[in-house]
């Protein structure tokens, strides 16, 4: 790496971490797999970096959660039955109740889930709007597709989305009943 | 086009299970972790591409890449955790890995080259899970460390609602690190913190000058939510 883009790598890594983190979270990587595959993101932001232009790191990180959760998601798949012992295992956090630290990790099983069945281009779409909060020109902007396809990908993410929270819904009916 | 309201600004089902996605975020610790193993990585990276230029040629570089970069990432590792006093970690490196062969090279900075007669260990030496990991399990005894234990400790008393003690340690945070790596977060925990209060007169003014100081910040999404909830409130 050149002395020159020291700086901006440490720049950019103090800006966009959190957003790489949740980003990689939201494309499926498990979070006990979530700090590998962040790494990874910025490791290839190193090798590229001087091929990315100044204000378009954070669609380039972006681009990269996208390959790298793609990668890790494959990775999970093959290796769950080897190994499930670190896999969606998260810290305690000593300020919250157990209770309510395992209602949530729950929750949060729960939404990997749901999010799981929508596919890349579209969930990528949908985790920009109504997670990220970005708008639709900006996504346009950050997955370089024209905002006709914004519109048309966050409307089918919206449905997958919420008929899978149906499904759930009726499922847990179901087993409440039971 | 016109966009539709969001779904975290609705109500029903969906947008409950979505919500659930807001209060998941990388920790301090987290980050913390995530930067040492990249520096770990980064120096690992430098001197595996020296060391393999004087490696023989009969051997291809795509089987050398992983054993020399993995042996090369875990003594830059363990020699960091011994000798940088930025990331240093009080734990003795297993005696079984090979020893460092280059002193790495600060954070993100240039590539220091290895010496050429590095000697490749073999392949079931350093798995390259163990080459991404080790660096993460550092304990944080550097002033990055400190500095993320205050806020992971102010974050905790605001998960008790408890703003006084979180302002408390947000004001030592303020003493010690004034030009802290980590200013970014205590600037958005302190935000919370007058939230919870009931300042929010203070809180909207800081979170001006918070959008002002870091336009591009991920935790402005987080600062415009907080301050929209405790309108609604």
């Amino acid at each position: 790496m050149a002395d020159a883009s020291a700086p901006r790598l440490r720049q950019l890594f103090d800006e966009h971490f959190d957003f790489v983190w949740r980003s990689l979270r939201r494309l499926g990587v498990a979070p006990g797999e979530v700090d590998d595959a962040a790494q990874e993101v910025f490791i290839v932001l190193n090798r590229k970096l001087e091929q990315v232009v100044p204000g378009s790191e954070a669609s380039f990180l972006f681009g990269t959660c996208l390959r790298v959760a793609s990668v890790a998601r494959r990775s999970a798949k093959r290796t769950a039955h080897h190994d499930s012992t670190e896999e969606g295992l998260e810290l305690p956090d000593p300020g919250v109740a157990p209770d309510t630290q395992l209602a949530e990790a729950r929750r949060r099983q729960q939404l990997d889930a749901v999010l799981e069945v929508i596919p890349d281009e579209i969930r990528a779409v949908f985790v920009l709007y109504e997670l990220e909060e970005m708008t639709a020109a900006q996504i346009a902007a950050y997955l370089q597709i024209p905002p006709g396809t914004v519109a048309s990908r966050l409307r089918r993410g919206r449905e997958l989305f919420e008929s899978q929270v149906k499904r759930l819904q009726a499922r847990s009916a179901r087993v409440e009943q039971a | 086009m016109t966009e539709p309201r969001r779904l975290l600004d609705l109500e029903g089902a969906a947008s409950d299970l979505l919500r659930t996605a807001t209060s998941d975020a990388p920790s301090a610790a987290s980050r913390q972790a995530v930067r040492a193993a990249l520096e770990a990585s980064l120096a690992a990276g430098a001197a595996g591409a020296v060391a393999q230029a004087s490696i023989s040629k009969v051997l291809t570089k795509w089987l050398l890449a992983v054993p020399v970069a993995g042996a090369i990432g875990v003594g830059a590792t363990i020699w960091l955790q011994e000798r940088s006093p930025s990331f240093s970690a009080p734990v003795a490196p297993p005696v079984h890995l090979p020893a460092p062969v280059a002193p790495p090279a600060p954070l993100f900075a240039a590539p220091v080259p290895a010496p050429t007669s590095a000697p490749v260990p073999p392949l079931e030496a350093v798995r390259p899970a163990e080459r991404r990991r080790r660096p993460m399990r550092m304990a944080p005894s550097d002033s990055l460390g400190q500095e993320m234990q205050l806020l992971d400790s102010a974050r905790q008393a605001l998960g008790h609602r408890d703003s006084t003690a979180a302002l408390r340690l947000l004001d030592r945070y303020r003493e010690q690190f004034r030009s802290g790596v980590l200013h970014p977060e205590s600037v958005a925990l302190r935000i919370e913190a007058l939230l919870v209060r009931g300042d929010r007169a203070q809180a909207s003014e800081l979170a001006d000058r918070f959008t002002a100081q870091y336009p591009q910040s991920p935790l402005r999404a987080r600062i415009e939510r907080l301050r929209k909830q405790s309108t609604e409130q």
